[in-house]
């Protein structure tokens, strides 16, 4: 039985880089020193705006603190 | 020696193309404004990007007003890269310079020789201070809690020490004189992150501090009794009625606050205090200070005060309600359909609201600005009509240029400030 998964959805052109989902979700989210906005690891491009992932359950408190702080509201959390 | 009021530069806030163009139409001398995310608005909904910055530079040059790009927020090494990105295009679009708080901001603007002012976020408050940025700068931003009297101490050894910028010229003084004060230094403020997890610092204030709060003893559960629960809520600066002081003061930029704010507000603060400062070259500006109050507290305000000008002789004054205390409001009515030029008409279908002859407007766009006017006359199908509204495709006479697909807002007098206490 494979482990349980979330999906992760970030409108990563509208990022502000201010680097607070790396911060407390740092096996999730890092930050890219070429543009300054953050990298939802793992991700696929979905249309032109949205980056998708899927992510180990374990991770999920922490990207729900990532989601909630985000200040450009742009993190989205799936089932 | 105190300033000349034509040697001041009254700099405005912009935050879109509309603010450019009421900014250029209400008389700025130069505009500030931000791209991307390193900026201290950088939530704000309607910020520009790097590819507006040539449209910016020429739209200012060809009026003959200074543009200046804010890089001013506190950078990570994740920014790095693309710090140096957008001043190298700042540089290469002719912006005038770059407002930085930042030392890698700053030391990369002057390794790359891209003038830099300083911005307000590093709190410059003694003349020891500007000393050591004039090795980078030719301007300085003081910090908001500093008094006149400090100002003028600070202008006065400036002069008598012919301090030079790195350019060579006399180093100037910038303070904000109107719009938004922190309860924190200069907005160095933590409160937003540590409670949002959404940094000030980073342009993406939450601005809780503007919420109502009580003080409670939580030993006793006694609350503190204060006569306004907005304990940390700053009325906004206006030096409306001392623009002479700020002369003598030897403040030679005026800055104003706002870049998230309208085009109505824009052009509303940038021409009154053109004003003023035309009147006190007059010799007429005593007698006016009254209606430029009028005139300023029609748009956003938090009440309006002295900020810290007159720190010690007055108390910082507080905010009362949450949000704005502006007299005046704005209802959305629709995009203007056509202007017809020849004989100077706006044909506009009603999207919302109504329209009423002796209604107050305005009209908004990217190239227009602002433009206010009253409904004098009131056309449907031709005929003369009292009201328009839902649905209602009307004309009316309207003598400045207009553009097809400009906003049009009804304009009318607030009689309720909602203090609900729920935010």
């Amino acid at each position: 039985m494979g482990t349980i998964k979330f999906t992760i959805s970030h409108k990563r052109k509208d990022c502000i880089g201010c680097g607070h989902c790396a911060l407390v979700a740092p096996h999730t989210w890092t930050m890219n020193h070429e543009d300054g906005l953050s990298d939802l690891k793992n991700a696929c491009a979905k249309g032109d705006d949205y980056m998708v992932a899927d992510a180990d359950i374990d991770v999920r408190k922490d990207n729900e603190l990532a989601e909630s702080s985000c200040p450009v509201n742009i993190i989205r959390l799936g089932k | 020696m105190s300033l000349k009021p034509s040697q001041a530069e009254i700099m405005a806030p912009v935050g879109s193309y509309e603010s450019l163009a009421a900014a250029i139409n209400a008389g700025a001398d130069s505009i500030y404004f931000g791209v991307t995310q390193l900026n201290m608005r950088a939530r704000s909904a309607a910020n520009l990007t790097l590819e507006d910055l040539r449209k910016v530079a020429d739209t200012c040059h060809q009026h003959n007003i200074k543009c200046y790009l804010t890089v001013n927020t506190l950078l990570y090494d994740h920014d790095l890269v693309v710090m140096r990105k957008i001043v190298d295009a700042a540089k290469a679009n002719k912006i005038d310079a770059i407002i930085a708080s930042d030392f890698a901001v700053l030391q990369y603007c002057k390794d790359t020789q891209m003038p830099v002012h300083i911005s307000t976020q590093l709190s410059i408050s003694n003349y020891e201070s500007v000393k050591f940025f004039a090795q980078f700068t030719n301007r300085v931003v003081l910090a908001r809690e500093l008094t006149i009297d400090q100002i003028k101490d600070i202008y006065k050894k400036i002069e008598a020490e012919q301090l030079m910028g790195c350019d060579g010229h006399l180093m100037e003084i910038e303070c904000f004189v109107h719009g938004a004060l922190c309860v924190a230094q200069s907005g160095r403020c933590y409160m937003s992150l540590y409670t949002y997890g959404s940094s000030a610092n980073r342009g993406a204030c939450k601005q809780n501090c503007r919420a109502k709060y009580k003080v409670t003893d939580v030993d006793t559960g006694k609350e503190l009794i204060v006569d306004n629960n907005y304990i940390m809520s700053a009325a906004d600066i206006c030096t409306i009625d001392f623009l002479d002081q700020l002369l003598d003061a030897g403040i030679k930029v005026w800055k104003i606050e706002g870049r998230g704010r309208s085009p109505e507000y824009v052009d509303t603060v940038v021409r009154t205090y053109k004003q003023a400062l035309k009147d006190l070259e007059a010799g007429t500006y005593k007698q006016n200070i009254e209606s430029y109050f009028d005139k300023l507290k029609t748009v956003y305000n938090r009440g309006l005060s002295h900020g810290n000008f007159f720190l010690g002789k007055e108390i910082g004054a507080y905010s009362n309600i949450h949000g704005s205390q502006a007299t005046q409001e704005k209802e959305f009515i629709g995009k203007v359909f056509h202007y017809f030029p020849e004989p100077k008409v706006v044909e506009i279908v009603i999207e919302s609201g109504t329209l009423s002859v002796g209604d107050m407007f305005s009209i908004t766009g990217a190239t227009t600005g602002v433009e206010l006017g009253e409904i004098k006359e009131l056309r449907k199908d031709n005929e003369p009509i009292q009201k328009a509204v839902k649905g209602d495709r009307v004309t009316f006479p309207f003598d400045p240029y207009i553009r097809k697909n400009d906003n049009m807002y009804r304009i009318f007098n607030r009689t309720h400030f909602q203090d609900d206490g729920n935010h």
